[in-house]
């Protein structure tokens, strides 16, 4: 797993991608969690490669996704060559077999263990798409894809911004709710990859992200998780208003099973140990207890809420 | 509302009892059910009681059962087919979990959840009643005598010490044989300590763990005290009374104690599970201390009739007794043996 300087990567990624389109650009996952809660601070490293960035609105994706991604190859950014469809695709091509677009920045050796790339991503067209669902970006290098997921639109629901750097980028708590929405159970499937010599459930990694993201809120010195509720709710409200009710009260489901799980909570404290949690020696004692926090607070309050309307 | 009434007879053959009957709503309250045959059973009596009773309603209470709100639902479904619909139209089913409502199978009415709480709120303490033992009336009717003492209030009626300690009239009178020579007696059976018991003080402290049965809490990560405290002055179903460090700097602000190290909070009469909802409710990640761990909070549920709090006007403290047994609990010896010699000291001046 790659060492990278949060704000060193933002930086490039900021001055890499064309101005008028700043504005688009959510960026969100790991980074965006390092950078939310370590921002200011020049030696704090996080353990990731994919710098996940987001298009939004989807109206707009595909004319913003066509000029980053070209401005990008043009000024040198390399492709990633790695997965099921690495060659661009071209007008025969099923959407869901179009490259995803995974570029390097220049003077990045692919190889270098502490290679990083960018990955466009791009909001769900409508709260009724479910799963993942792929957009066709046409640039002069061939066709490609840009895969959107359900509860993305949480995730960027109202980002925070960089003011210096322009640049904007998801709100812990919003990505740690899109986390949760995603897998109200834990999930059989895998990751295609090892983390750290361990096979992991998918849902595991992406909870565990959650635990993790509560438990540097607790170190910010955030007091409790009752703040959570109401961002929670707003963006479940406007992103899915026909289903805010059941989404709320299901919200924690996959969390509750987590944390009550030893087997499931192991490999998810493997992940933060290992992954966003490197510097700080968390125990699983203590990511329960984060866990026990974010339900009992944030969850009810979510629940309790979402009955008013 | 009509008046709710428990434990009720009802004037129908084999002289049924219900456990709370409120206009026509009949309602039958279980604790704890873990088996799917007593779920089953409590339905067909509840049902049978309705083939005789016409026009009213049977609502079925759990109260923190096991069987999962699928399972319930599954159950009751299947009992539908085994009864009349005439009879199975009026069953409802409520489950109850930290006295909240958490299931509802039946068209059930805010007034009708209101009387559920209610009668939930009256079996809890009924079941404290009958479940929490009861500390020594000796050691109880003298922590009252002390506090009394402390607070100059004058000589307690033999009656009063009972409706203050909720102990009989022949144990309160046994209890303060055994300290006769500490005190002083009435014409009008009145009776005051003479003055500080020290003997049955270090008795007192001697015996305190098993007479006070503190519940200790701890978390990984401790939050601020000064953010619990906040939160539970913020809290109005719950009367709480600080002790410890915050109680004893009420009784004497002067004393030589800097930062709180942990919360002690005296409550009254609270059953475990409503002990477990507070300190939930104050930080949900809060589990219950084991052998050598330190507890950040620690509740006193204190079991006479009066808590004897004393209102600031903001916030409840705990009697002036428990605070020193909460810092002897702390182990903060040296302040409570000033706070003790202050409270002395105060009582003689007057």
């Amino acid at each position: 797993m790659n060492n990278i300087i949060p704000k060193e990567v933002i930086k490039t990624v900021a001055e890499a991608v064309p101005p008028d389109c700043l504005e688009n650009l959510v960026i969100i996952g790991s980074l965006a969690t390092v950078f939310a809660y370590f921002g200011n601070k020049k030696s704090i490293p996080v353990k990731t490669k994919d710098i996940d960035c987001c298009i939004r609105p989807h109206g707009v994706a595909v004319e913003k996704g066509q000029a980053i991604a070209t401005h990008l190859i043009d000024t040198g950014w390399t492709r990633r060559l790695l997965g099921d469809h690495i060659e661009p695709g071209n007008s025969e091509t099923p959407e869901n077999e179009l490259p995803a677009i995974r570029l390097y920045p220049p003077g990045i050796n692919p190889e270098d263990e502490n290679a990083w790339f960018i990955e466009l991503l791009v909001e769900p067209e409508s709260s009724k798409d479910v799963g993942k669902n792929w957009m066709r970006i046409i640039i002069n290098h061939g066709h490609f894809g840009i895969p959107s997921f359900r509860y993305l639109s949480i995730a960027t629901y109202l980002p925070e911004k960089d003011e210096r750097l322009g640049v904007y980028y998801a709100r812990p708590q919003m990505m740690a709710l899109a986390n949760m929405l995603e897998h109200p159970e834990i999930k059989p499937e895998r990751m295609s990859t090892l983390f750290n010599g361990r096979e992991i459930k998918r849902s595991n990694k992406d909870l565990g992200r959650v635990l993790a993201i509560g438990y540097l809120e607790q170190e910010k010195g955030t007091p409790d998780f009752h703040s959570w509720a109401q961002d929670w709710f707003t963006a479940l409200y406007f992103c899915f208003p026909a289903e805010f009710n059941t989404l709320a009260n299901n919200a924690g489901s996959g969390l509750y099973k987590l944390i009550n799980s030893s087997e499931d909570l192991d490999e998810a404290h493997h992940t933060c140990a290992y992954g966003l949690l490197s510097s700080k020696s968390v125990t699983v004692d203590e990511l329960k207890e984060a866990g026990e926090r974010i339900i009992g607070e944030a969850v009810e309050d979510l629940i309790k809420l979402s009955q008013k309307y | 509302m009509e008046k709710i009434k428990y434990d009720y007879r009802l004037g129908i053959k084999q002289e049924t009892r219900v456990d709370a009957i409120c206009g026509q709503l009949i309602f039958e309250i279980k604790n704890n059910v873990k088996d799917i045959r007593l779920f089953q059973s409590s339905l067909i009596r509840l049902s049978s009681i309705l083939i005789d009773m016409p026009n009213h309603t049977g609502i079925l209470i759990l109260d923190e059962t096991k069987l999962s709100g699928p399972r319930l639902k599954e159950e009751w479904d299947n009992f539908s087919r085994f009864v009349k619909p005439d009879i199975f139209s009026r069953l409802k089913l409520v489950v109850l979990s930290k006295y909240e409502v958490t299931e509802k199978i039946g068209d059930i009415t805010k007034d009708e959840t209101d009387i559920v709480l209610d009668i939930h709120e009256k079996y809890s303490q009924i079941s404290i009643e009958k479940n929490v033992r009861k500390p020594d009336a000796f050691f109880e009717i003298l922590r009252i005598l002390i506090i009394q003492w402390f607070r100059g209030n004058g000589p307690l009626q033999v009656n009063k010490i009972c409706q203050l300690s909720g102990y009989s009239y022949p144990a309160v009178s046994s209890a303060l044989e055994k300290m006769e020579l500490q005190l002083r007696k009435h014409s009008n059976r009145s009776v005051e300590l003479k003055s500080f018991p020290q003997d049955l003080w270090f008795k007192l402290k001697a015996a305190s763990d098993n007479v006070r049965l503190p519940q200790g809490f701890w978390a990984n990560k401790p939050r601020d005290i000064e953010y619990f405290k906040n939160k539970i002055l913020n809290k109005t179903n719950f009367e709480v009374g600080f002790g410890g460090i915050i109680g004893t700097k009420h009784y004497f602000p002067g004393i030589d104690l800097l930062g709180i190290p942990r919360l002690d909070l005296t409550v009254q009469k609270w059953s475990n599970s409503k002990i477990e909802n507070f300190v939930k409710s104050l930080d949900p990640g809060l589990k219950k201390v084991q052998p050598g761990q330190l507890p950040q909070i620690v509740i006193h549920n204190i079991h006479r009739n009066e808590p004897l709090f004393v209102n600031d006007g903001s916030m409840l403290f705990a009697d002036e007794l428990e605070c020193l047994l909460d810092l002897h609990e702390s182990r903060l010896e040296q302040q409570a043996s000033e706070l003790l010699q202050f409270l002395m000291h105060k009582r003689k001046n007057e």
